[in-house]
This record gives C-alpha cells, sequence and structure tokens, in this order.
C-alpha cells in the first residue's frame, strides 16, 4: 500500500465559521496503480488531492489519517511536509502555461526540484534535465532546456511540467485534470506518457478529472465523489459496465456514445448541493430518481456491491431496503431493469 | 527589441539625454575645459563666449567645467537614493504582501506614516536634523523614498502569489522563503523598476532643491542647486550663471523621464 486514506475530513473557514468540504474521504492506492477520481465540479477532488499534498488554505482543519508509505503524514511538521513535496510525491496542475514560471528557462525550472532535493551538483544536475527532457518525450532536449514557457506548445509545456514532477522519481503522482486544457491528439501523447512512465518507475498515481474518457484510459480504479463524499469506488471495468449508485449512472449516461442515436443526452437535473447548505441524510437526495424515504434521513453507509466494489446507497443496503420495505426493492428494481 | 525602441523618438531622445549625462560624469576631468574649483577673480561674471561657453560665476569659474562636473553629484545622488531605497522598499514590500496579516498591516501603516508627510518637507526636516552635506542629503532622500516601492511591489506581490506557478513551486518543496525571492519578487519587480528610472530624474531634482535651501551640497561644490542659489542675488546682472545649471537640471530629469516612459511603455504586456 503506497498511500492510505482513512476518513479524512477537511474544513475551510468560510465568512468566519468552518465549513466541511471533505467529509470521512477513505481511498488506497498501491504501487503501480493509477486511481481516478472523478465528480462534478465542485465535489472535492482538487481538495482530495491538495489535502494529500498538504496545500491547503491558511486555516484548513484537515482531519483523519494520511498514510503514505506506512506513514501518518498529517502530523509532519511543515519543514518536513517540504522535504518530501517533489520529492516522494508530485504534483501535475490543470494548466502547464500558469503553472510554470514566466520569467525561468524551463530547464531551470525542472532543476529547481533537484536542487530542492538532491545533492547533485550543477554538471550532473545539467545532464538529469536533459535526460528527463528525454524521458519525458521532448526532441533536442538541450535547446528545449534552455528555452522560456512561452516558446513551447501547451503540450510540451505539459511535458516539462510532467519533467518538474518525475525529476526526484516520486512514488506518488498526484495529477489534476492534467489533460483538461489540452488538445485532444495531445491528450492522448501525455495519457500514454504517464502510462509508461508509471510501469517504468512503478509510481502510484491519483488522477483527478472529470473526463471520464481518461479514465477509461489510464485507470485502474476509480473513486466517485459528490459533494464531498465518496459515493463509488471499483476498478474500472465494473464501474463502467455494472455502475451502482445512482449518480455514477448519471455520470455515465451523460457522455454522448458514436453510433447510438439518442433523442436526449442523459443529464442529472438539479446541482451540487453548497457546502455550506449540505442536506441531511443522502446528499445526492434531491437529484436522484431512485430516492426513497430512508435516503432524506440517513446517510447510507459505504457497504460492498461486488468485488472490489463499495457504494453508498440505500438500494444496496440490506438493512435500508427492510426497514423501507416496499419502496425499496421498488427502487432496486427499477435500476436493475435499467 | 531595438525597433521598437526605435519607433518611439521620445524614448531615443531620452537615451540620448541619459546617454550623454554619463558620458559627462564618466569623463569630466577631460571634457571639461577649466578647473570647475579655479577662483578667477579678474574673470568673474564673463557672458558666454568662445573662452567660456557658459560664462563665469560671481568668483570666475567656469560655469561649462562646473556643469559638467556636477553631472558626476547629481548621478551619484540619484542612483544612491535609487539603489538604497529600492531594495528596501522592494524587500519590505513583498515580504508584506506575501505573508500578510499583521505584517502587512505594520509594514503598511509604516509607509502610510511616510507617505502622509510631503516627501520633500520630510527630507528637509531630516537633512536639516542631520545637518548639511551631500551624505545627509542623501541619506534624507532614501529615507523618504522607499515607500513607493513598498507599495507598487506590494500590490503586484498579492496578484502573483495567487498565480499557478506558486502552487507548483509549493508542490515541488519549496520553502516559502526560496517562493518569495526566486518565484515572486522576480515576477513582481518591472512595475516598480520603472518607477525607479523614473526616479532617478526625481531624486535628482529634490536633491537639487535641498541643495538650493542651503541643505545639501555646501559650496564651492558644483551642485547644480547650489550654483542655483548662489547665483539667485546676481541675477539681473548675469542670466547666464543661473541659467545653464536650470537647463542642466531640466535636461537630466527630463532624460531620465523620458527613459522611465519608454522603459513603461517597452515592458508592459499590453503593448506587446
Amino acid at each position: 500500500m503506497l498511500l492510505e486514506l482513512n476518513d479524512v475530513s477537511l474544513s475551510l473557514k468560510r465568512d468566519g465559521k468552518y465549513v466541511k468540504i471533505l467529509d470521512e474521504i477513505s481511498l488506497q492506492v498501491n504501487k503501480g496503480e493509477t486511481v481516478g477520481i472523478v465528480g462534478e465540479s465542485g465535489c472535492g477532488k482538487s481538495m482530495t488531492a491538495l489535502s494529500v499534498m498538504r496545500l491547503l488554505p491558511e486555516k484548513a482543519k484537515l482531519e483523519g489519517v494520511i498514510n503514505l508509505d506506512h506513514e501518518d503524514v498529517t502530523s509532519y511538521s511543515k519543514r518536513k511536509m517540504e522535504k518530501i513535496r517533489g520529492n516522494k510525491m508530485a504534483m501535475i496542475f490543470q494548466d502547464p502555461l500558469t503553472s510554470l514560471n514566466p520569467l525561468h528557462t524551463v530547464g531551470r525550472q525542472i532543476e529547481e526540484t533537484l536542487i530542492l532535493h538532491t545533492d547533485l551538483n550543477k554538471e550532473q544536475r545539467k545532464q538529469r534535465v536533459i535526460e528527463l527532457l528525454n524521458e519525458v518525450g521532448l526532441p533536442r532536449a538541450e535547446e528545449i532546456a534552455s528555452e522560456y514557457p512561452h516558446q513551447l506548445s501547451g503540450g510540451m509545456r505539459q511535458r516539462i511540467m510532467i519533467a518538474v514532477a518525475m525529476a526526484c522519481n516520486p512514488s506518488l503522482l498526484i495529477c489534476d485534470e492534467p489533460t483538461t486544457a489540452l488538445d485532444v491528439t495531445v491528450q492522448a501523447q501525455i495519457l500514454d506518457l504517464m502510462n509508461h512512465l508509471k510501469e517504468v518507475n512503478e509510481m502510484g498515481i491519483i488522477m483527478i478529472t472529470h473526463d471520464l474518457g481518461v479514465v477509461a484510459e489510464v485507470c485502474d480504479r476509480v473513486v466517485v465523489m459528490y459533494a464531498g463524499k465518496i459515493v463509488e469506488q471499483a476498478n474500472v471495468k465494473e464501474l463502467f459496465l455494472n455502475p451502482k449508485h445512482p449518480y455514477t449512472k448519471g455520470l455515465l449516461e451523460s457522455i454522448p456514445k458514436l453510433g447510438v442515436k439518442k433523442a436526449k443526452l442523459g443529464s442529472i437535473p438539479g446541482m451540487v448541493p453548497s457546502p455550506d447548505k449540505m442536506p441531511q441524510g443522502c446528499r445526492f437526495f434531491d437529484r436522484c430518481s431512485s430516492a426513497m424515504e430512508i435516503c432524506k434521513g440517513k446517510t447510507p453507509p459505504m457497504s460492498s456491491v461486488g468485488e472490489d466494489h463499495t457504494a453508498a446507497c440505500w438500494l444496496y443496503e440490506e438493512k435500508g431496503g427492510e426497514m423501507n420495505g416496499s419502496s425499496g426493492s421498488e427502487g432496486l428494481e427499477a435500476t436493475l431493469h435499467n | 527589441m531595438v525597433r521598437r525602441i526605435l519607433q518611439s523618438p521620445l524614448t531615443v531622445l531620452g537615451i540620448f539625454l541619459v546617454a550623454m549625462i554619463i558620458i559627462l560624469a564618466i569623463f569630466a576631468p577631460w571634457l571639461a575645459p577649466k578647473d570647475p574649483l579655479e577662483v578667477n577673480l579678474g574673470q568673474k561674471l564673463l557672458p558666454p563666449s568662445s573662452e567660456h561657453l557658459f560664462g563665469t560665476d560671481e568668483v570666475g569659474r567656469d560655469i561649462l567645467s562646473r556643469i559638467i562636473f556636477g553631472t558626476r553629484i547629481s548621478l551619484k545622488i540619484g542612483l544612491m537614493v535609487v539603489l538604497i531605497s529600492f531594495p528596501i522598499g522592494t524587500i519590505l514590500g513583498a515580504i508584506a504582501g506575501y505573508v500578510g496579516g499583521m505584517v502587512d498591516q505594520v509594514i503598511m501603516r509604516l509607509t502610510d506614516i511616510f507617505l502622509s508627510f510631503p516627501g520633500i518637507i520630510l527630507s528637509m526636516s531630516i537633512a536639516a536634523a542631520l545637518g548639511p552635506s551631500i551624505e545627509n542629503v542623501l541619506l534624507a532622500l532614501a529615507i523618504t523614498w522607499w515607500p513607493w516601492y513598498t507599495r507598487i511591489v506590494r500590490s503586484s506581490v498579492l496578484s502573483i502569489k495567487s498565480s499557478e506557478f506558486i502552487e507548483s513551486a509549493r508542490a515541488i518543496g519549496a520553502n516559502p522563503f526560496r517562493i518569495l525571492f526566486k518565484e515572486i519578487i522576480p515576477n513582481a519587480i518591472a512595475p516598480a523598476s520603472i518607477q525607479a528610472s523614473l526616479d532617478l530624474g526625481f531624486v535628482i531634482l529634490a536633491a537639487a532643491g535641498l541643495s538650493f535651501i542651503g541643505l545639501g551640497a555646501q559650496p564651492p561644490s558644483p551642485e547644480w542647486g547650489a550654483m542655483l542659489s548662489s547665483s539667485r542675488e546676481i541675477l539681473r546682472d548675469a542670466w547666464w550663471a543661473a541659467t545653464f545649471p536650470g537647463l542642466a537640471i531640466l535636461v537630466t530629469v527630463l532624460g531620465f523621464n523620458l527613459l522611465g516612459d519608454g522603459m513603461r511603455d517597452l515592458l508592459d504586456p499590453k503593448n506587446r
């Protein structure tokens, strides 16, 4: 087990009071595994990543356990976190243009990671930069190292960002929508590159995205988040073929499929509730097509719905079904017939 | 870059004037026809002629030579004041903007105190308290000048510190100190350095002003403000004694202003 989050909750201070952004997130990432985190905007995907990196705003309250290589990093001091950031874990951001300092050459920015975390001398660092540029598939590495971010294309810049992140061979790589700002052909190249690097370096990757195509392409396991909570967790195939949670189903239905003529693309009505007005019970209740009485009052627990497949929904909770009698089983049947 | 400079004739003029002043300052001993301090009472108050291009003053010193040597004093004051106040202002402004909170409050209220007095009055009182000399004028101006840079740098730091490349610098484990000096300040410094190039002219003007009222350079120093001051009484009889030092100040301030304006246009990303 490379990374383990156990009941991680995060509260941020808004207008003088703490608002819970993440609610008891638990997930695991193994070595050489890519875990996708999907969900709508504002569901807490990025905040989960920033919690792991501890790149949180000043007044944030983080609870729970985050184990990296069996060590709880939530107890680490600021300085200790600086030592493992960029070294043991690294992060790639969405927009490769704004993530690079416009005043430094890209070689210099890759070197920065090496300056911070290694004892290599100048000559060795230079060599390593060239090596990294080659590794991320940039031709004429020596020339590119002395160029500035604005001289490179979007895809090249994202490769630079990957090189920056890979400089110290991190065991965990967190990618926050790494391909959103890129065009489709470049997207595929970048994803291929990441897959390749993962295999070579045995990294664990957390892939945050709202693009289910990206998930299908690179992820081994998927975590679906909704309104600061995990609602479903499964391996990729299982999730795409056999989604359980009504929210996951809604997400999958909202992808257009080639060759299938449909009058209307599926969409989920309504919006994600804002964190300071979280409803009691199931947070998806308002927008759920198979909502039941029990969903309104009680939060559904995570329960197993198949091999390595968990979901938080009363539809699959035996107790809930019993307690709620007919409406529960009706809902279940309705979904099964879908 | 060069072509864009050449497109603006005023910038070219500014560069020309500043270059001229710098050359005069460096090569003053060779360019000046006479010794600027040499008193020759037999030749006092001579009007401009081929012998004395700008005429002579009340004790017969060659005004052209004095003006040429005066560039050294003025440039020295301008550069020193900016070189002292610019780093102080920049660092304080960057810290205020980056750290925020109480630190920000303390630094910014301090700059408010300085900025709430008219600068020239504050430097006058400091110079008067320290005693009249060039060094004290320099110190007085530096003390009153840094808050401007603090304000400018702070505001650009505020916008830069939330950019994504700062976040990614944190993500590779850079500590706040390193981020401040390697990532934020280099990006925040452009507007303040334009201000600094404009200020070179204003500092020279202010220093001449202080010398004029007797708080700065003392006779026989060939400082332009002091020269103006001593020629005040003979203005009716010898127009040249006041006119040429005044023109020297005008040309210098104008040169630095044009240069600063040109730099602003050149560095402004909107004009790119």
